[in-house]
């Protein structure tokens, strides 16, 4: 189960947020290379491996119009995969595809291991989504740019109407069909981006986020990462009462019955179902961030 | 087109487009007398400097395109169009009727109004099927397809096929015509207050400029979409 809670964007030209971007508990870091200078590309291998310290999956969010560049200075070793933003067609993924391929093979990587997150920016991409998200088997997950898809409509973002309700209903549908994790803030944290949001104004709309499909966030702050990730992760209560539900489901079963009560509610194969989820994500976070809290007591 | 005083009214009325309907507000014997009208008509509303358009009716499109293709046309909304086919054959006339009455090839944009589940389910194709094709909008979806406002006046399933709408032209190059209309205020006989509210929800989510039937409903119109100002006035 892929555990990708949190991706805090970093950008490459802020040496300081770069070395500092392991201690913010992020499950993944993004080193923004979009509408950076080209002068910023030497430094990639070392700002992998300082964003690496504390056991985050490491990105590189490229520049579209710098594509080759901007992959033939990411593509190391420790690399985890590719942020691809403005993808609008099933071309322009195979077009990053060649390239990473052919880097893999040259720099000792394993081959197809480096992993997309795509995302979409216009009306065209979210409408290609499916043909997108079949290009190419590394796309792990999905997102709609939020600020530069209103922008491509036309839309200045009123917070009291949501535009694209279709648009993340479309995403959700078709990640999921397609094995891919959709990600996502909710309306309007998704357009507004506020660097001063409480944490528990955010973790609301993060949990609003998963309830409508998504599973993960694109963090623009630092301060963002601990309250969604606080928000992917099943809590205690929930894991306790689905821990409940498959006993009681289990009873029933040995008593010849698949429809149980559990405090007023009935517990039936899609609830069980739900509850093995529910507790293998809870372990999968479990997991991770004993990986992460490991990796940050080496590093001190 | 069978209410000749409300053509020269409509001139007047500050929109961007004037649509000259031979479809909703016709009655079936009155459309040979309406048809008639239609070339004078366009003499008259196009002086006053918005663009005219006609809404036609696809199922009458030879009878209908014969009648308003004449100098002054800028487009035709297409009533309940289903079909890509059905727009690229009335491209093909628009074409014909163009050479033969010495109008500029490619003049007389089309507009689909997608009222139908069908029309809605074939959107893409139906806004990719001419080159003609300026714009796309969802008509009177909400009484053709039944989709009532009981209880909440929110128009069920409206909101869905509006932003679906808006994404289709937009991925199909092609401008979303609409607004966000909510009983009881549907947009025959909304309220100018009403009007702009509903053009404001519209713009929030991405239209730019609609369509409109009384003249008190321009101007709440223009101002609601004025930076994106497209507005079409029915006369």
């Amino acid at each position: 189960m892929l555990i990708r809670r949190s991706n805090l964007l970093v950008p490459i030209g802020d040496a300081d947020a770069i070395n500092n971007a392991w201690r913010h508990g992020a499950d993944a870091i993004a080193l923004d290379l979009e509408g950076s200078s080209p002068c910023a590309q030497p430094r990639m291998k070392a700002a992998i491996a300082a964003a690496a310290r504390g056991a985050a999956e490491v990105f590189v969010r490229i520049d579209k119009a710098n594509l080759k560049a901007g992959l033939d200075a990411s593509v190391w070793p420790g690399l985890a995969g590719i942020v691809l933003p403005q993808v609008e067609s099933a071309s322009d993924v195979a077009d990053a595809e060649a390239i990473t391929g052919a880097l893999e093979r040259e720099r000792g990587i394993e081959p197809g291991s480096l992993t997309f997150i795509v995302l979409l920016e216009s009306a065209r991409a979210v409408w290609n989504i499916r043909e997108i998200l079949a290009a190419s088997p590394r796309i792990s997950q999905a997102g709609l740019d939020e600020p530069d898809l209103a922008a491509s409509l036309g839309i200045e973002p009123d917070p009291e109407y949501d535009p694209f309700v279709y648009a993340r209903g479309r995403l959700a549908v078709e990640a999921t069909a397609a094995k891919v994790g959709a990600i996502g803030m909710a309306y309007p944290m998704s357009v507004l981006q506020p660097t001063d949001g409480s944490p528990a104004e955010i973790e609301k709309m993060a949990t609003r986020a998963r309830n409508s499909g998504m599973k993960g966030v694109l963090c623009p702050h630092p301060g963002w990462v601990a309250p969604v990730n606080a928000a992917f992760t099943p809590t205690p209560e929930l894991v306790h009462y689905n821990h409940r539900v498959r006993e009681a489901f289990a009873a029933g079963l040995e008593a010849g019955t698949a429809a149980v009560p559990l405090d007023g509610r009935m517990i039936d194969v899609p609830v069980d179902e739900w509850a093995i989820v529910v507790i293998a994500t809870a372990e999968a976070c479990a997991a991770r961030d004993a990986q992460k809290r490991e990796a940050l007591e080496r590093a001190g | 087109m069978s209410k000749p005083a409300e053509i020269d009214h409509a001139a007047k009325a500050g929109a961007d487009v004037i649509v000259l309907d031979l479809v909703e507000f016709v009655v079936d014997k009155d459309k040979p007398a309406a048809r008639e009208r239609v070339r004078n008509a366009l003499a008259t509303v196009s002086g006053a400097g918005g663009e005219v358009f006609a809404q036609i009716d696809p199922h009458a499109a030879g009878a209908d395109l014969a009648a308003c293709a004449w100098p002054g046309l800028s487009g035709i909304v297409v009533s309940r169009a289903e079909k890509p086919q059905q727009i690229t054959e009335i491209s093909a006339l628009l074409g014909r009727l163009e050479k033969e009455r010495g109008l500029a090839k490619g003049t007389v944009k089309i507009v689909p109004a997608l009222e139908t589940a069908q029309g809605n389910h074939e959107a893409y194709e139906i806004a990719r099927a001419s080159e003609r094709v300026w714009g796309v909008t969802l008509g009177r979806a909400d009484l053709v397809m039944d989709l009532r406002p009981e209880p909440s006046d929110e128009i069920h399933l409206m909101p869905y096929l509006m932003q679906r709408l808006i994404i289709v032209a937009g991925a199909a190059g092609v401008t979303p015509i609409g607004a966000w209309w909510r009983a009881p205020d549907r947009g025959l006989l909304a309220t100018p207050e009403n009007t702009f509210e509903a053009a404001r929800r519209g713009r929030a989510i991405g239209f730019q400029g609609t369509m409109c039937v009384k003249r008190s409903q321009v101007e709440p119109l223009n101002r609601a979409y004025a930076s994106t100002a497209r507005t079409a006035s029915h006369g």
